[in-house]
């Protein structure tokens, strides 16, 4: 009897373990299943998208983000695995470039050397430390700071643009900052309280913004005074990146530049669109943006300004499985800005998505 | 011993180069007096001189056949652009870069030249205007998807501006100004290798100097200053 209790105990513990899981996030269980055979499906267009060189688009980005969202998907593939992530791994390799970047044309060199050492750093393997190492170097080298002719009363001081330019922007420093955290720059380097300056000057918050162009919704622009969809609008991908840049710079969650941040989410929270973007641009960078920085700030649910509270885990899954299209891709079929009109790109944004709402 | 006729052409040539190298020198001191602080802002610089020297070029030198004065003219435009970008601070624009935009600016010098004895000055200008001004009045287009992206690549690698930035590296759609006011920079597009532009440019010069039917200096439109 005994024994048959013990067979029974071992038997269910995974349901346990899985429900449990399920409970902690309070997601809803059919939902979950329905997420990773999404993400299954996502990764499988994408293996049917993969060039003979392991490359997807022949773009340094859009191969490391693809690569990502197979790395740190539910299966957790990696190198052992063959060489649908060994040749994107050496693709990425074979664009490092002398002064650290790792990139494959002059314009997105931030872009591409962020994502690439996330994904060399997703890897887990050792081999690629030096590599990361010096593309750490070459982001903090981006840095607007008093090297590059900025002081620190400039608007773009601490800020990180797209590396071929001189324009800083939130989306870029923010990509820095995740791939900064992500291959563990020091706590105590002085890159992140620069960067905290260009962010926080990006915020619509007087409170905590020196500058004079700030408004008080608490929300994101694209940079200190201007938005792409007007005047210096905030909106949802910029707001959730500015939040995800303040956490993952080590801003605690009681800070005003957070709580306000998390307020304008709050107030503007809906799946139905990037808020306060116009013709639905930058959607899937938002819904990227939206799982991670909702997972970083680490509540469940999220009660809007009407009361209503949400489970931001189902919704997104929801809003995601009724965009995907029926070969497992994503694609904004509203704007194509932001490469949202890339197959690829948009996949593996979605993928990674769905791979932090089920994990 | 020198005719009174030859030696009466030769003034007015002279007189003719030397206008047109005042009044580029004028525009060259313009720029020495305003140093950019950081290298892509020398590099924006130097491309928007180049941008004014081949634009001077084209309003102040006289069409001419001889292939002679389409080399002094584009050499003229070439040392000019090496000199101010030297004196107002490109210094900070290492050798090679900056080997490869005096390049581009001689061939594309000598381009607008050769193309000066076919079509009218205004063509050329409206031309380069349109072209150079491709990513801004087609933004509209585009950011309401009225214009597939396609485009987006073509237009670039008929773009002026891109000829002369991609012998920085200079990522001139990211620029605050451009970024700003056009929907390019926040498009995928690819700029064209720098090889693969100069290589255009001398098969089109060649294309030109060897079709001499083509350049008929009298099909100059009439009435303009020569």
């Amino acid at each position: 009897m005994k024994k048959r209790a013990l067979i029974l105990s071992f038997l269910l513990l995974p349901l346990f373990i899985f429900n449990a899981h399920a409970a902690s996030s309070n997601m809803d269980g059919a939902l979950k299943k329905k997420a990773k055979r999404a993400t299954d499906n996502g990764l499988r267009f994408l293996r049917e998208q993969q060039a003979e060189d392991g490359s997807w688009s022949g773009s340094v980005g859009i191969t490391a983000l693809a690569l990502r969202a197979f790395l740190q998907s539910r299966r957790h593939y990696n190198e052992d695995d063959g060489p649908f992530i060994t040749r994107p791994v050496q693709f990425l390799l074979s664009h490092v470039k002398e002064d650290g970047s790792i990139t494959e044309s002059i314009n997105n060199r931030n872009y591409n050397t962020a994502v690439a050492i996330t994904a060399l750093q997703a890897t887990g393997n050792p081999k690629y430390k030096k590599v990361i190492e010096n593309g750490q170097k070459f982001l903090k080298g981006l840095q607007l700071t008093e090297k590059s002719g900025y002081q620190r009363d400039h608007k773009y001081y601490g800020g990180i643009g797209y590396g071929g330019d001189e324009r800083p922007d939130l989306s870029n420093a923010y990509m820095a900052i995740e791939a900064l955290k992500e291959t563990s720059v020091d706590k105590k380097d002085p890159v992140w309280e620069k960067a905290l300056l260009f962010v926080s000057r990006s915020q619509n918050n007087s409170e905590t913004n020196d500058l004079d162009w700030a408004k008080n919704d608490g929300g994101f622009a694209y940079m200190p005074g201007y938005s792409p969809h007007g005047d210096a609008v905030s909106y949802g991908s910029m707001s959730h990146a500015g939040l995800i840049s303040l956490l993952f710079a080590g801003v605690d969650r009681n800070d005003p530049r957070v709580q306000t941040v998390y307020k304008w989410i709050q107030d503007n929270y809906t799946l139905d669109s990037n808020p306060g973007a116009k013709h639905n641009q930058g959607l899937f960078y938002y819904y990227n943006a939206f799982a991670k920085s909702m997972k970083a700030y680490g509540e469940n649910e999220i009660t809007d300004s009407k009361g209503v509270k949400h489970n931001w885990r189902n919704d997104l899954t929801s809003k995601l499985l009724s965009l995907q299209g029926k070969d497992g891709s994503w694609v904004n079929q509203d704007s194509p800005r932001w490469w949202e009109g890339n197959k690829n790109l948009v996949t593996a944004w979605s993928v990674i998505a769905l791979n932090h709402v089920i994990q | 011993m020198m005719s009174q006729s030859t030696t009466t052409k030769l003034s007015i040539r002279v007189q003719k180069h030397l206008g047109t190298a005042l009044s580029l020198l004028l525009i060259a001191l313009f720029f020495i007096f305003s140093r950019p602080a950081s290298h892509p802002a020398a590099a924006l610089q130097l491309v928007q001189l180049a941008l004014v020297l081949l634009v001077s070029g084209l309003l102040l030198l006289p069409p001419s056949r001889h292939i002679a004065d389409q080399l002094i003219s584009s050499l003229l435009s070439c040392v000019l652009l090496l000199v101010t970008g030297y004196l107002s601070g490109a210094w900070q624009i290492a050798f090679f870069p900056l080997l490869k935009l005096a390049m581009m600016i001689f061939l594309m010098s000598l381009l607008l030249a050769s193309l000066r004895c076919v079509f009218s000055r205004s063509m050329l200008i409206a031309v380069f205007a349109l072209l150079l001004g491709s990513p801004l009045w087609l933004s509209p287009l585009l950011d309401s998807n009225l214009l597939s992206t396609q485009w987006v690549n073509p237009l670039l690698a008929l773009n002026p501006m891109t000829h002369l930035a991609i012998s920085l590296d200079l990522d001139f759609l990211r620029q605050d100004w451009f970024y700003r006011h056009s929907v390019f920079g926040s498009l995928p597009f690819r700029y064209p290798d720098f090889g693969w532009v100069s290589f255009s440019y001398l098969l089109l010069l060649a294309v030109l100097q060897l079709m001499p039917k083509l350049i008929i200096f009298d099909h100059a439109p009439q009435g303009e200053n020569h």
